[in-house]
C-alpha cells in the first residue's frame, strides 16, 4: 500500500504494508540508518525520532498512523552537526559504542524545544533512553550544556 | 609470567611480523575507516603493517583491535601517532584486516582478538616499537637527502627537522624514500616525559559519526541485491526443528522463502520487517533438547550442593586450612550464588553474508576475526583463504561476539537463499540465545585469629564449564582471579567443582572476576564485621603486600570521606580488586527506607598504569561500573523447562536514568606500563554495593540480583 510521508522536510512515497513500523520504513525504504533498532517494544528509545516535534519511539508506530505528520530523524536534525545537542555531545564526548546515541540526541533535542532549561529531575524523567555502555551522566551533562548553547545561540 | 616478560617474549615475533608490509595472509577488508570522511589523495606509501603515509601528509594508522565502545580506535592510534611524532589532525584510522601481523601480543597462540582488556595493555610497547621503527626510517631518509648523519635530525609534528638550521622535510615527502630502507633492529623509544599525545584526553575517533547517525554498524550494511532474514532458534538448548507450516508466512508481501535449519527456522524477505512479520506466521515446532526440563531452581540447588558438599579440584592449598577448619569450634561460613547473565548489547546480533562461487564475504562486528574466518571456512568446507571478513564497529559486545555463531548462521541462510543476506536477531532471540555469564555458587569457611584477622579460609566455587574439561585442571576462565587473591591469609585452600549443564556459557565483561570478586570482597567484609573491625582498616591490614591496591583503596576512602557520619538509613560499602594488571576500588553510598534502596553515590579510584587517554579511562571505569551496578540490581537470566524466560528490556532491565547515582572517578598518576581498562570497573562494584546495603541495614546479600531480596 502506498503512503506519502514527510521526512526531514521532504515528501516521500513508500509502498509498504500498513502495519510496518515507522522505524523500518525509515531504515529500509528511505535508507536513513541513523535511527536504530534495539528492542522493538518501545522500551529502549534507540529508535527515537520526532513526530511533529515530539520524541517518539518509531519501532511501535505503524506507518498507517503517521499521516501528514512531520517526521525528523537524526539525519534531519541538522545537516552539519550544528544542533546544540550535537555540539554539546561532541564537546563532552558523550558516546561510547554510539549505538543508542541517535535516540538519546533526538530525545534530548525534543526536550529542549519544550523546556529550554530542564532540571536534572526533569531530564531523568523525560529522556528515558537506555544505554548499556552507561553514558547516563554524560547524557545529562550534555543536555545541560546544550541548554546553555541554545540560550546563547 | 609478568606483563613485562610477555612483552620481552613476544617483542621479536611481533616486530618481525609487523615490520613488513601486510600481505600473504591478507584476506580481510575493512569498512568504517577514518573519522573525517574525506578521501585520501595520492597513493599512500606503506611504511610497515601499521603505518601508511600519503604525499598529502595524511597518515593512516592501522588499529589492530576491534571497537565496541571501549575506545581502542582512539587509544591505539594515539600510541602509534605519539611515537611516530605525527600530528593528531593528520591521522586516519583504519581497522586491521585478517592478518597475523596484527595478532595480539598477549595471546599465547598468535591470534587477533579483542578481549580480556588486552588491547592497550599488550600492544602498548609493541605499537611504540613499530612507530619508532617508522620514525627512524623517515629520519634516515631525511638525513640521506640532506647529507647529514641521522643523529643531527629530530622529529616533530609530522616533520623531520635538521638540528643545525631548523630546515624541515615533511613525512609525506619522505615516505617513499623511507619505505625503501631496512628497518633498524632496536630504534630508541621516547621516554615518558617526551610523550605528546599519550596522556592526553583526545576526543574519541568516530564521535562525529556517532552524533549524526552516520556511523555504519553491521546492522546498517546494505549490499546490492541483499535480502533480509529474521530468525527463530529452538528455545530449548540443543533442540531440533521438528515441523513447520509456511503457507501463511509465504503470503506476506516481500517474502522469498523459508529456510529450515537443524535447530532453527529463518524467513528471507526483501525487507527485515516483512521477514519478521512472516516469521510470526510460520507454524513451527521444535523438539527435544539437552536442557529440556531444566529450571533455574534445579541449577541453583545443584551448584549449592556442589560448592557446599564436594571437594572438586583443589587448585591452591597453602598451609593447613583443612585441618584448622575441622578443628575449629568457631567457623564462619556461607554460600553465595550469582545468576546467569546475558550480554544484551544495544545493537542486537546482526551479520551479512554473500557467497559467490567458491568465495564467501562476511560483514560482521566480531571480537575475533580469526574465529569468524576459520569457523565459516570449516562450515563451508573451503580453505580459510576463500573467506573475507569485513569487520565494523559493534554497538556493544562485552564478550558476546567472541564466537562465530552469528557468522555461520548468516552464511547458512545466504547459501540457502542464493543471494546476499543480512540476518538480524530480534531482541528476544538475542537474549534467549546468548553465551551466558555462568551461574556460580561459592561456599566459604573461615576462622579468625585472636585479633580477628582471617587465619584460615576455604573457598570453593561450583559452576558450569566454559569448555570441555582440561585434564582435571581448574578452568582459569572461571577460577582465574581466585588463585591470585591478594589478602594475606596464612592458610588458604581454593577449590573448583565442575558441573555439567547444557546452557551455553561464555565471557562477560571482566570474565571470572565478575563473580569471584563478588565472593571474595563480600566474605572479607563479612569477616571484618564479625571481628568488629572497620572494613577499610581490615583490608588495609591484609593488603600491605599489594601497594598499588592499597593506594587506590586509600584514595577512594579519602575522596568518599570514609568513616564520617551518615544520615540514618544510609550506609557506605567498600571493595577493591586487581583486574587485568590494573587496580580499582569503589565506595558506594546507599540508603534503604521502608525496603526501598537508593544508590546515592559511587566513588571510583583506578590505577591503570600510564593512562593513555585519561578521559576514555574515566568513561570506561564509569561505564563498566554502571554495568556492574545494573547487573547487581536487576539482572538474572532464568531457565524454565530448558528455555530462557527473559526476552527483552522489560524483564532484563538496564539502569533507568533516574536510578543513576552521582559518580566520581579518580585516576592514580602512574608511570607503570598500562593495565587493562575496559572491564576493570565492573567486578568490584557489586560487592561494594552489597557491603553498603549491609552497612545501612545489617542485611547481608549473598545472592544476586538484589531485586530478588526484601530489604526491610
Amino acid at each position: 500500500m502506498e503512503f506519502t510521508i514527510k521526512v526531514n522536510g521532504a515528501s516521500q512515497v513508500v509502498d509498504v504494508d500498513p502495519d510496518t513500523p515507522l522505524l523500518w520504513v525509515i531504515r529500509e525504504e528511505l535508507g536513513l540508518t541513523g535511527t536504530k533498532y534495539s528492542c522493538g517494544i518501545a522500551a529502549c528509545g534507540a529508535c527515537t525520532v520526532h513526530v511533529d516535534g515530539e520524541a517518539t519511539r518509531s519501532c511501535v508506530l505503524p506507518i498507517e498512523f503517521v499521516g501528514q505528520s512531520e517526521i525528523t530523524t537524526i539525519e534531519g536534525l541538522s545537516s552539519d552537526r550544528s544542533h546544540p545537542v550535537q555540539q554539546a555531545w561532541l564537546e563532552i564526548d558523550v558516546p561510547q559504542c554510539g549505538y543508542c546515541q541517535s535516540g538519546q540526541i533526538m530525545a534530548a533535542a525534543a526536550l529542549l524545544e519544550e523546556n529550554p532549561n530542564p532540571s536534572d529531575e526533569e531530564i531523568k524523567e523525560t529522556v528515558t533512553n537506555l544505554c548499556r555502555c552507561g553514558t547516563y551522566n554524560r547524557v545529562l551533562k550534555g543536555i545541560k550544556r546544550a541548554a546553555e548553547l541554545k540560550a546563547t545561540a | 609470567m609478568t606483563q613485562q616478560q610477555i612483552f620481552e617474549l613476544d617483542r621479536r615475533t611481533f616486530t618481525k611480523l609487523a615490520g613488513g608490509a601486510a600481505g600473504g595472509l591478507m584476506l580481510g577488508v575493512t569498512f568504517g575507516c577514518s573519522d573525517q570522511g574525506q578521501k585520501l589523495q595520492g597513493p599512500p606509501v606503506t611504511i610497515n603493517a601499521y603505518i601508511r603515509i600519503s604525499p598529502d601528509e595524511t597518515i593512516t594508522l592501522i588499529n589492530p583491535a576491534e571497537e565496541m565502545g571501549q575506545g581502542v580506535r582512539t587509544a591505539m592510534p594515539q600510541i602509534l601517532a605519539d611515537e611516530l611524532d605525527a600530528r593528531w589532525d593528520q591521522i586516519f584510522v583504519e581497522q586491521a584486516p585478517l592478518d597475523l601481523a596484527y595478532a595480539n601480543p598477549g595471546m599465547a597462540r598468535p591470534a587477533q582478538r579483542t578481549s580480556g582488556s588486552m588491547s592497550v595493555r599488550y600492544y602498548f610497547t609493541p605499537l611504540r616499537q613499530v612507530a619508532a621503527a617508522a620514525r627512524d626510517m623517515l629520519v634516515r631518509a631525511a638525513a640521506e637527502q640532506w647529507g647529514v648523519v641521522a643523529a643531527e635530525c629530530e622529529t616533530k609534528d609530522g616533520f623531520v627537522i635538521r638540528a643545525s638550521d631548523g630546515a624541515k622535510l615533511s613525512y609525506g615527502t619522505l615516505a617513499d624514500a623511507a619505505s625503501k630502507l631496512e628497518p633498524s633492529d632496536n630504534p630508541p623509544l621516547k621516554s615518558p616525559d617526551q610523550f605528546t599525545l599519550i596522556g592526553q584526553s583526545l576526543k574519541s575517533v568516530d564521535q562525529l559519526k556517532k552524533v549524526d547517525g552516520s556511523l555504519e554498524f553491521t546492522i546498517d550494511i546494505d549490499l546490492p541485491g541483499m535480502l533480509h532474514a529474521a530468525l527463530a532458534i529452538t528455545p530449548v538448548f540443543g533442540g531440533q526443528l521438528a515441523s513447520y507450516d509456511e503457507s501463511e508466512a509465504l503470503k506476506v508481501k516481500g517474502v522469498r522463502q523459508i529456510v529450515p535449519m537443524k535447530d532453527a527456522i529463518a524467513v528471507v524477505a526483501e525487507r527485515y520487517w516483512q521477514a519478521k512479520k512472516a516469521l510470526d506466521l510460520v507454524q513451527v515446532t521444535f523438539e527435544g533438547g539437552d536442557s529440556l526440563g531444566l529450571s533455574t531452581e534445579a541449577i541453583y540447588a545443584d551448584l549449592r550442593e556442589g560448592a557446599e558438599q564436594e571437594e572438586g579440584i583443589t587448585f591452591r592449598d597453602d598451609g593447613n586450612s583443612k585441618e584448622l577448619l575441622q578443628a575449629s569450634q568457631q567457623v564462619i561460613e556461607g554460600t553465595y550464588v550469582v545468576p546467569y547473565l546475558a550480554h544484551a548489547s544495544m545493537e542486537p546480533l546482526a551479520c551479512v553474508a554473500k557467497l559467490e562461487g567458491e568465495t564467501c564475504e562476511v560483514w560482521t562486528g566480531t571480537q575475533s576475526i580469526q574465529a569468524a574466518a576459520r569457523s565459516v571456512a570449516r562450515f563451508l568446507d573451503v580453505p580459510t583463504e576463500q573467506i573475507t571478513i569485513h569487520t565494523g564497529p559493534m554497538g556493544g559486545s562485552f564478550g558476546r561476539r567472541l564466537g562465530a555463531d552469528l557468522e555461520i548462521r548468516a552464511v547458512e541462510i545466504a547459501q540457502a537463499a542464493g543471494a546476499p543476506v543480512k540476518v538480524i536477531w530480534s531482541r528476544e532471540e538475542d537474549i534467549r540465545h546468548d553465551y551466558y555469564r555462568p551461574a556460580v555458587a561459592a561456599h566459604f569457611a573461615a576462622t579468625l585469629d585472636e585479633q580477628g584477622f582471617p587465619e584460615a579460609l576455604d573457598l570453593r566455587i561450583a559452576t558450569y564449564a566454559m569448555g570441555p574439561p582440561r585434564g582435571g585442571r581448574a578452568d582459569s576462565r572461571v577460577v582465574g582471579s581466585m588463585s591470585d587473591m591478594v589478602y594475606h591469609i596464612p592458610h588458604v585452600r581454593f577449590g573448583y567443582v565442575q558441573r555439567e549443564q547444557p546452557i551455553p556459557v561464555g565471557s562477560w565483561r571482566s570474565v571470572a572476576r565478575s563473580h569471584n570478586t563478588f565472593f571474595s570482597e563480600s566474605l572479607i567484609d563479612e569477616l571484618a564485621h564479625k571481628a568488629g573491625h572497620d572494613p577499610l582498616d581490615y583490608r588495609r591490614a591484609l593488603i600491605k603486600e599489594t601497594p598499588r591496591l592499597l593506594a587506590v583503596l586509600e584514595l577512594v576512602a579519602e575522596k568518599s570521606e570514609w568513616g564520617t557520619a551518615l544520615p540514618e538509613g544510609h550506609g557506605r560499602g567498600i571493595a577493591a580488586t586487581p583486574c587485568f594488571d590494573s587496580f580499582v576500588a569503589h565506595v558506594v553510598e546507599v540508603s534503604v527506607f521502608k525496603g526501598e534502596l537508593t544508590v546515592h553515590k559511587v566513588i571510583n579510584a583506578v590505577d591503570c598504569g600510564i593512562a593513555v587517554n585519561p578521559d576514555i579511562v574515566v568513561q570506561q571505569i564509569e561505564g563498566a561500573m554502571i554495568q556492574g551496578l545494573y547487573a547487581a540490581l536487576h539482572n538474572e537470566i532464568t531457565i524454565e523447562n530448558g528455555a530462557v524466560v527473559e526476552s527483552n528490556f522489560h524483564d532484563y532491565q538496564m539502569l533507568m536514568p533516574w536510578e543513576m547515582p552521582e559518580v566520581e572517578t579518580h585516576i592514580v598518576q602512574s608511570g607503570e606500563l598500562p593495565g587493562g581498562i575496559g572491564e576493570v570497573g565492573t567486578p568490584a562494584l557489586a560487592p561494594a554495593l552489597t557491603n553498603a546495603i549491609y552497612a545501612a541495614t545489617g542485611l547481608r546479600i549473598r545472592t544476586l540480583p538484589i531485586s530478588g531480596h526484601e530489604l526491610s
